[in-house]
């Protein structure tokens, strides 16, 4: 997308999965802080979404997400391991087989994946309000509902 | 209980067109309504529809999906509609899933869900889609809660909490298992679509609306990217009504026919122009609508045969122009053939352009390509839908004419193929005649309710400026039309050194008696314009007539007698 042609706040699935696993070279540190990073947001996005999606229709999507997220690590040559990633439940596992700069880029590409494919679905303006309670700190569209005197 | 202690129910317009006419002015505000239809006929997007266009902020939407549509896919399909205001989602519109609590635990658990949701949002519309996952929820598994309690305890909080409710499902079968809906619902949408050859017909029933009266039967609707639009079944009766006719007369604009018809249609009548293919019936046609137009009268041609612009182009070569017309206003030339057209449908067409322009004349060209515009199942009752239609626009004062073509046959004096006759006020009939040898031209005024006319067989012709009536036809006794014993009438003139067009007027006022100017150009149906005033200045030099100038203007007497 060329710059300056988004009219109001649109990032990216990227931009979005930064926000969420956001990750600073901190030394030597390990993953463990991340992955708890991690699991946070993917709470908070389980919550969220459940309400719409119920939680079967969350962990489908999220399933089909995981997938896309691995060919698009393997194009990068980062396949080995990363099915360990695939769920919540593996990811406290799997950091053992990964140092933390490596854990962030698996899991920024699973979010970002699952993002994008929800958008793919439901476009970016309805994903992001659907996804705004677990990420307060967007900034709102600039588009507001329409005015009660329109309606009731 | 007098009128002013009764409590006022307020009605929410849905934003449908043509779905509060039929609810009879809208949806009860607090109602709780079942929309009901076969997969497909369109209910998600009927509700997406109302949805969209009564939720706030304040005063949101909840819109619960049970087994139904994935919610993922309602909106993902939903957002391709014009109503749709993505801005809205999340925001005044609310979706949340109850598909796994329903099967894994059961109606009490779905109620308990809502009735939640209901009091943290403050909903003022609620949505359960669909309802028939719920019956079946009900039906697979021994809930804790039936379903007769499920819709009974879904009613009375959602209608305390001040909520709006539609449940979107099935069609109910008349077992015992809907009851409850059928008795709790306070409105029941059906909706349908039938398949017949290759048409697709879509249709709405109002079935009940409690403490209103909706618009009976079955009405047609059409989706469009704009959602749903409803074309209302108006009963003949209900326009038949408020029909106000009109005391004028509407010039055909062909000159000679008026003198026949008394000096036009009358204002408001239902003319039907009868004929074999060639006679003449579009350029009639076209001549009533032009001579409309000369007089300030705004008209609307229905064309389904032919396109508009090859019907604009055949009348711009007889000197008409009707795109000139419709560029200041004057018409409206409306194509319809869809080839699955409701005539509620094609009614809405034809009274939008009426409205549009404030039409008071109206041409249908033709009946055949009408009837072959309906979707087959319309075909069917053809007569009744075109009924309705002409009452509906006549109703209004507005002059109908149809066109019709017809096989002619010299032993039978049929006027349509559908036994119609009796939708017309007046009837003109085109034919071919032999006369002396040739194949002529003539019309036949049938029948024309309440007023006097020729009933005589007249020859015309279409000439380089349209049609034009000639002479009357004389039968030999016994003989048919299109004998070749029919001659014409002598054309000796019975007023000597006057014109033919002089001697209708002549006759005319003889008539009349004693007539201002606009009295005789009415009913002559000449415009009162330089043709009328030096025919009117021959005859008073001829002392045919005289002119009286008194109080109130000029007037002009006959001095000769009536001669046949």
């Amino acid at each position: 997308m060329e710059e300056g042609s988004r009219q109001s706040f649109q990032p990216t699935p990227e931009e979005l999965a930064h926000r969420l696993v956001g990750y600073e070279a901190e030394g030597s540190r390990g993953p463990e802080a991340l992955i708890a990073k991690a699991e946070k947001a993917f709470d908070r996005l389980h919550t969220t979404l459940s309400v719409f999606l119920g939680s079967k229709g969350f962990e489908s999507l999220w399933a089909r997400a995981m997938l896309l997220a691995q060919q698009t690590l393997q194009a990068e040559g980062l396949e080995e391991g990363t099915a360990l990633f695939t769920s919540p439940e593996r990811w406290a596992d799997a950091a053992g087989t990964r140092d933390a700069a490596q854990a962030h880029i698996i899991l920024h590409a699973q979010f970002a994946s699952f993002l994008s494919l929800l958008f793919t679905f439901i476009g970016e303006e309805i994903g992001l309000r659907l996804i705004r309670p677990a990420l307060p700190d967007i900034p709102p569209h600039e588009e507001d509902s329409p005015t009660e005197d329109a309606r009731l | 209980m007098s009128k002013k202690q009764q409590v006022a129910i307020r009605l929410l317009s849905t934003g449908v067109p043509g779905l509060d006419e039929v609810l009879g002015g809208g949806l009860p505000e607090y109602s709780f309504n079942f929309i009901a239809g076969t997969p497909g006929a369109g209910k998600t997007t009927l509700i997406h529809q109302i949805m969209f266009t009564l939720a706030t902020p304040k005063h949101p939407a909840l819109y619960f999906t049970v087994m139904g549509e994935p919610p993922l896919k309602i909106l993902r399909h939903q957002q391709q509609m014009d109503f749709f205001e993505s801005s809205m989602v999340g925001d005044s519109i609310h979706f949340i899933d109850l598909s796994e609590i329903v099967l894994e635990q059961g109606l009490g658990a779905a109620l308990a869900r809502i009735v939640q949701q209901v009091e943290e949002r403050n909903p003022a519309l609620v949505i359960v889609d669909s309802f028939q996952a719920i019956v079946r929820a009900a039906t697979l598994k021994d809930h804790e809660l039936d379903l007769q309690s499920f819709i009974q305890r879904l009613a009375i909080h959602l209608t305390n909490w001040q909520a709006t409710t539609f449940l979107v499902g099935e069609p109910l079968s008349n077992n015992a298992q809907n009851s409850p809906l059928r008795t709790v619902a306070d409105s029941i949408i059906e909706l349908s679509q039938n398949i017949h050859r290759n048409s697709v017909v879509r249709k709405l029933q109002v079935v009940k609306v409690r403490g209103q009266a909706p618009m009976p039967g079955l009405h047609t609707f059409r989706i469009s990217g704009a959602g749903l639009q409803i074309f209302p079944r108006i009963p003949a009766t209900a326009t038949q009504k408020h029909r106000a006719r009109p005391h004028n007369r509407m010039a055909t604009g062909v000159a000679g026919l008026d003198d026949l018809i008394g000096g036009g249609f009358p204002g408001g009548d239902a003319v039907i122009v009868s004929g074999p293919t060639g006679a003449g019936k579009s350029l009639l046609a076209t001549q009533f609508i032009a001579a409309g137009a000369a007089v300030g009268e705004t008209g609307v041609i229905a064309v389904f045969e032919e396109h508009p612009e090859e019907y604009v182009r055949r009348a711009s070569e007889l000197g008409i122009d009707l795109a000139e017309m419709e560029r200041q206003n004057m018409l409206k030339v409306i194509y319809i053939r869809p080839l699955d057209l409701s005539p509620d449908e094609t009614l809405h067409e034809i009274q939008a352009a009426v409205a549009l322009i404030g039409a008071r004349r109206v041409v249908i060209d033709s009946m055949t390509g009408f009837e072959l515009a309906l979707a087959p199942t319309f075909r069917e009752d053809f007569r009744e839908s075109l009924y309705r239609m002409v009452v509906a626009l006549t109703g209004t004062g507005v002059t109908v004419l149809l066109t019709m073509e017809i096989q002619q046959s010299y032993t039978d004096l049929r006027i349509s193929a559908y036994l119609i006759s009796f939708l017309a006020d007046t009837i003109i009939l085109l034919r071919y005649a032999e006369v002396a040898g040739e194949l002529r031209r003539n019309l036949s005024v049938i029948k024309m309710r309440n007023s006097a006319h020729s009933k005589g067989f007249t020859l015309y012709e279409i000439t380089a400026q349209g049609m034009v009536v000639r002479h009357t036809l004389e039968m030999q006794p016994g003989s048919g039309i299109g004998s070749s014993a029919t001659r014409e009438r002598s054309r000796q003139p019975i007023y000597p050194g006057l014109t033919e067009e002089e001697t209708v007027l002549l006759q005319a006022l003889i008539k009349l008696g004693k007539a201002p100017l606009e009295g005789l150009a009415q009913r002559v149906g000449l415009p009162d314009g330089p043709l009328l005033r030096t025919a009117l200045d021959r005859l008073v030099s001829l002392s045919y007539a005289i002119r009286l100038h008194d109080e109130v203007g000029t007037l002009y007497q006959p001095m000769a007698q009536l001669m046949e």
